[in-house]
């Protein structure tokens, strides 16, 4: 059962891409989870509060953040953490990873 | 007989209240001791507020009380030595939200008393200014959390201080920032520590290291990182200046002239417009192993 909900973690994160739109009204960070049917963001800056995320269009998840400030942030797909592959990263201590979001405009890696 | 009964049943109702209120008792003396250490946090800085809803957070997890006690053991010593309480609240709050086991987030809390303690002696060492420490202290522990090892982090602390003996707090942070972004992109502490040591035994200024590292952060994510870092180095030492990097380094890509900085937006020369899925387009992909 356990590796069983493993794999499907695993199987999440694999189908998920993530790009990041840096806009003057704010940082646009989208989240490609076909399948998936709640997404849940969490950011350092709100102390890790769980925001509904919008599906912007059929499997793609968007939030913003603030443009001007660094943040540490997840996702939870469908009940799972999610930490999809981004330019910046750090570990989170707990074993795992958790995405950074730097509003250096030469350090974002995604579209500007 | 009856009488026995009787008594037997007086006993055992005596007995059960007074287990209700020793029980009880140890709960108000629980209570107490929480709302003591709550006011003393409060009273070093920390939002009370904040830390009861964490406590809560971690009750409603299912956290024992021994874990408790080490979570609250580990932030008083933390603010007893002079830590900032910030990333202790944010670590908690991420591992609350990422529902970690409670023997795994006190963990957690102990390598980030580490980390500040580490953070903290380095850049109190090379930074005289409070205020400036306490920006170092940030980005130093950023970069560790980000894989910066404390061996390369030594001997750039040798490096600047044997250079800088008039201590230069701009040119340490602009340092301590090349660090934190080269691992935060996924570069090896190693790689990083040589790139940023290159620079400062070629005499590189604060200006320099700002205009390095924009060159490199815009040149992250097209390749091998690893790669372009070492031909970076390997260009300042042999006398390669920031303003010639562009021709030496990675891609071939003089980026930016500007330096100083982040927040704003838009207008950078460079490559930076690499658009679409970031996700995994690894830069090298060093996976530095750490933790």
């Amino acid at each position: 059962m356990r590796a069983m909900i493993l794999l499907l973690a695993v199987f999440i994160a694999g189908c998920s891409s993530h790009w990041v739109k840096q806009e003057e009204s704010g940082a646009t960070l989208y989240l490609k989870a076909r399948d998936a049917t709640s997404v849940m963001f969490y950011c350092s800056l709100d102390g890790y509060t769980p925001r509904r995320v919008d599906e912007s269009r059929k499997g793609v998840w968007r939030v913003v953040v603030p443009v001007d400030r660094e943040c540490r942030y997840f996702y939870r797909v469908d009940g799972q953490v999610v930490i999809p592959p981004s330019p910046r990263r750090e570990f989170d201590d707990f074993g795992g990873e958790t995405c950074v979001y730097s509003p250096d405009r030469w350090g974002l890696g995604g579209e500007k | 007989m009856k009488r026995m009964n009787v008594c037997l049943v007086a006993v055992l109702l005596l007995l059960g209240v007074a287990s209700m209120g020793m029980a009880e008792a140890e709960k108000e003396t629980v209570g107490e001791r929480s709302q003591h250490e709550y006011q003393w946090m409060s009273q070093h800085g920390m939002d009370e507020t904040r830390i009861q809803a964490v406590v809560s957070g971690m009750e409603a997890q299912g956290i024992q009380e021994p874990e408790m006690d080490a979570f609250i053991g580990t932030l008083r010593g933390a603010l007893e030595e002079g830590l900032p309480p910030e990333p202790f609240m944010r670590k908690a709050e991420e591992g609350l939200a990422k529902r970690v086991q409670g023997e795994v987030m006190v963990k957690a809390m102990e390598r980030v008393r580490e980390r500040y303690r580490y953070a903290h002696a380095w850049s109190d060492e090379l930074v005289p200014d409070e205020g400036a420490t306490a920006s170092v202290t940030e980005i130093v522990a950023d970069a560790m959390a980000a894989g910066m090892e404390i061996g390369d982090l030594d001997t750039l602390k040798t490096r600047l201080r044997d250079r800088d003996r008039v201590k230069d707090p701009a040119l340490c942070e602009e340092s301590a920032l090349m660090l934190k972004e080269m691992v935060q992109l996924r570069l090896r502490s190693h790689t990083a520590a040589e790139a940023v040591g290159a620079a400062l035994d070629q005499g590189y200024d604060t200006a320099d290291m700002a205009r390095f590292r924009h060159m490199v952060t815009s040149q992250m994510g097209q390749g091998d990182g690893e790669g372009m870092m070492h031909r970076y180095t390997y260009s300042i030492r042999n006398g390669a200046t920031a303003s010639e990097l562009g021709s030496s380094g990675g891609h071939g890509n003089s980026s930016s002239g500007g330096h100083s900085g982040s927040g704003s937006d838009g207008g950078s020369s460079g490559n930076s417009g690499s658009s679409g899925s970031s996700g995994g387009n690894g830069n090298g992909g060093s996976g530095n192993g750490r933790h």
